[in-house]
């Protein structure tokens, strides 16, 4: 089954190959490829070598999406030999509690553990994802205790030697067990305020240890660690996907993306035919949503040419400059803190 | 030759007029049983619904006296509210006679005087009937006492009936014939007949109803409305029979109705008077007035697109109402609309009602304003009925607004209750008289936009429904007025400034802005919303910022997801109003501009 699998993958990747040019990063990641056994993984690296071989450039970013419950210095060197450079670790809490309630496999020590050995292991970058706006009920502490806490293990996760951290909020929506949880009653969040507060702490406190706060979740030491791949998708530069719910992008206004199904994506490539897909044709409006929108997510900010909208926007980029949400510079406007995290409502107002 | 009377029957609300026209219809045989509707008078559902008349009916019955006379009734329905107080005294000016109809159970009440005085001014025989004789609760000899105290006329002469059963309905005929004397019947002089109502008919236009005091029309006659100074030729003249019943000619004494290719409602003016072109009468009927709109309100399309329709169902409806004037208005915060005058809250209710259900209409309408008089310091005098138009302060020198006297009827116990709330609406000289045991009856000076502000309402749940009301207008007064304005983000919002009295700003300034903080969502920025006199402020909220409105997660995969949500989102804020940079949603307007109703 994962046999058939992976050589869907790799027909599929042949078909796409002739829309790509030189590209220079690979994200191997959605859902836990770190639990793929060492063959199949293998199988796949072959694929994508063989396959897009001569348009990978040198200095290739390479990220692994990984389990820190996966981790051992045994996979560690087998994701090594594949090429793998980049390891992003789904710890998302120190709290052994927090982790049952989130259902990991992993407890707080193997979390460390697994931090460290990917430090140790001779990779370049290695990322480490927290949550934050738990729900309160999970601990008893107040709410400055809460915030310390999250410090707290932010400051664990960097003393392992990490370069990258992604502070994600626990959001409940869609059909989860957490959603469920919350509709009846059983669980309740933080309230927005407080999750932006302590967001806002966070990266106070990561500034203060040499991490730039440079996307809504993402917190990079140094410029050169920032994840080049996902920056790809905020600064609207092209990628191909593979895979079941892959999405695609084209870097002008093509967007396409397969449908989750697994057999149905197996079937239609054994059939000789695409998985099958969606897609949209973005509108000249809709390419500006949405880079205001992602623009508005990092760091890097979006032109000012593109936000006043030719005039249209100049007061109330004004105000929004006034009322501290933008900074200029140069010919940029660059989200502050609390721009930053309302960067859909500024998205919203100048689109 | 036929007898004729004409009469009218008026009666405190709910008292039973509509049933007691429905059964004498059906006891005189003009509807067979089967056909019998409930209160056929009452035509529009709105009537029906709410249970008062508010555009009249007549109907003329064919009756054969005990004695083997025979009669043709002419029974001429009026409007059943204070609103319409001019077109009730039109309709009994036609009248020699009322039906003053009171309740078994609840007596005397406010209307009841009311009517009594309107009928007394037109020198009409009034005939008092006990109705509801049927209820467990009826208590005649206390309220033939009533009829002898309260109302002065002779208990003897009363007639009780039950217009539910059907008990006494013949003795109620037989005092119409006896008891109100018939109409005079000059045919050679010339025509002088009095237009009592106008109805609009799509194909006929407009259906004049009249009743003709000296001389005769047929059909084909010049005729000259002489107050409107308008001619026209008659194409058709008849009889209110359940369905019009077209006759060659009409003559004194009768009541009618004629059409004569007059093509809105509003070319017709109550009160007018009809004689011929080329042979008129020296003079019109006394008592003509122009109806003047009291309250005042601009209603605006929910969506603003939605103008042009509005434009053609505010004419549509003008078809069937001469009371309602209108001109165009406009509002930065809600587009353009129509500033409307009413004869009264309930002429302004049926508007609002008949626009949305009949008509189709999403609509807001303001806060009603009555018209208040401003002195200038140049010596001139302006009429203000809309905020938008309040003058420079700095030049009144005297403010007026409109006041009213209140006859307010009620139980003893409840006096206490009764001036609470009228010293709380600023009501002044308070009189007391006491018609019967137990019983006081208040006259009281208010404020109408007092009264126009939720006071029947307040009136009747302090007085556990038994305080009856009625009220007449008595002119200006002098009054410490202020213009409210309302700010979201430092700026006025047109369409909430109001005009109010300096003591009641603040409270309702408060009451505003409580209301948009919790309509209005939060915004990006901290919000003041203000209640402002002049530069000055009197009350203040603060919508406050929210802090954080980012998705956590936006990789690849949940672009496309995301820009829709976004798409999605300032669609809905399309729909919102923006003042200033603020997004208020339209259910900030209708919360605020309803309750403060
Ligand atoms: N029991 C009883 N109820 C009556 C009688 N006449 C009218 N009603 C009821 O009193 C209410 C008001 O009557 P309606 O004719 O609508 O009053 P209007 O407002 O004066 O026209 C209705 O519910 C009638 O059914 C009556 O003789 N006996």
């Amino acid at each position: 089954m994962v046999e058939v699998f992976i050589s869907s993958l790799r027909q599929e990747m042949m078909w796409m190959k002739s829309s790509t040019h030189k590209f220079d990063t690979i994200y191997i990641g959605g859902g836990t490829p770190s639990c793929l056994r060492k063959d199949n993984l293998q199988s796949i690296f072959s694929a994508v070598y063989e396959v897009f071989g001569d348009v990978l450039k040198k200095n290739t970013e390479i990220t692994m999406e990984a389990n820190p419950a996966d981790i051992t210095s045994k996979t560690l060197a087998h994701w090594k030999a594949l090429g793998v450079n980049r390891i992003s670790l789904g710890v998302q809490s120190f709290d052994d509690n927090t982790l049952v309630f989130l259902g990991r496999r992993h407890n707080s020590k193997s979390a460390l553990c697994a931090l460290s050995l990917s430090v140790h292991g001779g990779f370049q970058h290695v990322s480490c994802d927290l949550l934050l706006g738990l729900p309160p009920s999970l601990s008893k502490e107040n709410s400055l205790e809460i915030i310390a806490k999250a410090k707290k293990e932010q400051e664990i996760a960097i003393n392992t030697g990490i370069d990258h951290l992604s502070l994600y909020i626990l959001t409940a929506s869609g059909p989860t067990p957490l959603n469920r949880m919350v509709q009846n009653g059983a669980v309740s969040l933080p309230v927005e305020d407080f999750t932006a507060h302590q967001l806002l702490q966070s990266s106070l406190f990561l500034k203060s240890r040499g991490f730039h706060h440079y996307e809504v979740s993402n917190f990079a030491r140094g410029v050169t660690t920032e994840s080049r791949h996902n920056m790809k998708y905020w600064t609207g530069l092209p990628y191909l996907g593979f895979g079941p719910g892959a999405h695609s992008f084209d870097g002008s206004g093509h967007r396409w993306w397969n449908l989750p199904n697994i057999d149905k994506y197996i079937e239609s490539i054994s059939r000789g035919d695409i998985p099958p897909r969606n897609e949209e044709f973005l509108t000249v409006n809709q390419r500006r949503t949405e880079k205001l929108m992602l623009g508005l997510r990092t760091s890097r900010g979006v032109s000012r040419e593109l936000a006043c909208a030719g005039g249209a926007h100049d007061s109330l980029v004004t105000e929004l400059i006034r009322q501290g949400f933008l900074f200029s510079s140069n010919d940029m406007l660059i989200p502050t803190e609390k721009g930053m995290l309302t960067a859909d409502a500024i998205a919203s107002k100048l689109s | 030759m036929t007898k004729i009377r004409n009469f009218s029957i008026v009666a405190h609300i709910d008292h039973g007029k509509s049933t007691l026209a429905d059964r004498l219809i059906q006891m005189t045989g003009e509807v067979a049983e089967r056909d019998f509707r409930d209160q056929i008078l009452d035509s529009m559902d709105l009537e029906r619904e709410r249970g008062i008349t508010i555009k009249s009916n007549t109907i003329t019955l064919p009756y054969k006296s005990r004695s083997g006379e025979e009669f043709a009734l002419n029974l001429i329905d009026t409007p059943g509210h204070v609103d319409f107080t001019y077109e009730v005294s039109r309709a009994l000016a036609s009248c020699e006679g009322v039906l003053l109809l009171i309740d078994a159970a609840q007596g005397v009440q406010a209307q009841t005087l009311a009517h009594l005085y309107g009928a007394l001014e037109q020198n009409l025989e009034i005939v008092p009937v006990i109705n509801k004789i049927d209820l467990p609760a009826a208590d005649i000899p206390r309220i033939k006492e009533q009829i002898e105290n309260d109302l002065g006329l002779d208990p003897e002469d009363v007639v009780c009936c039950s217009a539910k059963t059907g008990e006494g309905i013949a003795d109620v005929l037989e005092a119409v014939v006896k008891r109100i004397p018939p109409p005079e019947t000059k045919e050679d002089a010339p025509l002088s007949a009095l237009v009592f109502d106008a109805n609009y008919d799509p194909y006929r236009g407009t259906v004049v109803s009249f009743r003709i005091f000296t001389g005769s029309v047929k059909k084909g006659d010049k005729l000259r409305f002489m107050w409107n100074k308008s001619v026209y030729d008659v194409e058709e003249i008849g009889l209110f029979r359940l369905k019009k019943s077209p006759q060659p000619c009409l003559k004194a004494g009768q009541v009618g109705y004629l059409v004569a290719g007059i093509k809105t409602i509003s070319d017709v003016r109550i009160g007018d008077t009809i004689t011929h072109n080329n042979k008129p009468v020296a003079q019109p009927l006394p008592g003509f007035q122009e109806v003047k709109p009291v309250v005042f309100s601009s209603v605006y399309p929910i969506s603003s697109d939605d103008y042009p329709s509005l434009c053609d169902a505010i004419e549509r409806y003008k078809l069937n109402d001469a009371a309602l004037i209108y001109q165009k208005d406009s509002s930065v915060a809600l587009g353009r609309g129509f500033r409307c005058g009413f004869l009264g809250l309930l002429h302004m209710e049926i508007f609002q009602q008949r626009m949305e259900r009949e008509h189709d209409q999403a609509i807001i309408m303001t806060v009603p304003s009555v018209s208040y008089r401003f002195t200038m310091d140049d010596g001139s005098e302006i009429i203000v009925d809309n905020p938008a138009y309040y003058p420079d302060k700095n030049h009144i020198v005297k403010s007026e607004e409109p006041y009213i006297r209140a006859n307010i009827m009620v139980p003893e116990k409840f006096v206490g209750a009764v001036m609470n709330l009228s010293t709380e609406r600023r009501g002044e000289n308070p009189n007391f008289g006491y018609p019967g045991v137990g019983r006081v009856e208040i006259f009281i000076d208010l404020p109408l936009a007092e009264v126009i502000f939720d006071f029947y309402d307040k009136l009747k749940s302090s007085t556990q429904g038994y305080g009856s009301f009625d009220y007449e207008p008595i002119g200006y007064r002098a009054s410490d007025l202020v213009k409210l304005d309302i700010l979201v983000n430092k700026e006025p919002v047109d369409a909430l400034a109001l005009m109010v009295h300096r003591d009641s700003a603040r409270t309702r300034a408060i009451a505003i802005c409580e209301r948009l903080k919790e309509e209005i969502p939060k915004q990006m920025f901290k919000i003041p919303i203000q209640g402002a006199i002049g530069g000055t402020i009197i009350a203040r909220t603060t919508i406050s910022a929210f802090r954080k409105d980012v998705t956590a997660k936006c990789y690849g995969g949940d672009i496309s997801r995301k820009r829709k949500l976004l798409e999605k989102q300032k669609k809905g804020k399309a729909r919102m109003k923006m003042v200033g940079q603020v997004e208020v949603p339209q259910s900030a307007f209708i919360s605020v501009l309803n309750t403060s109703k």
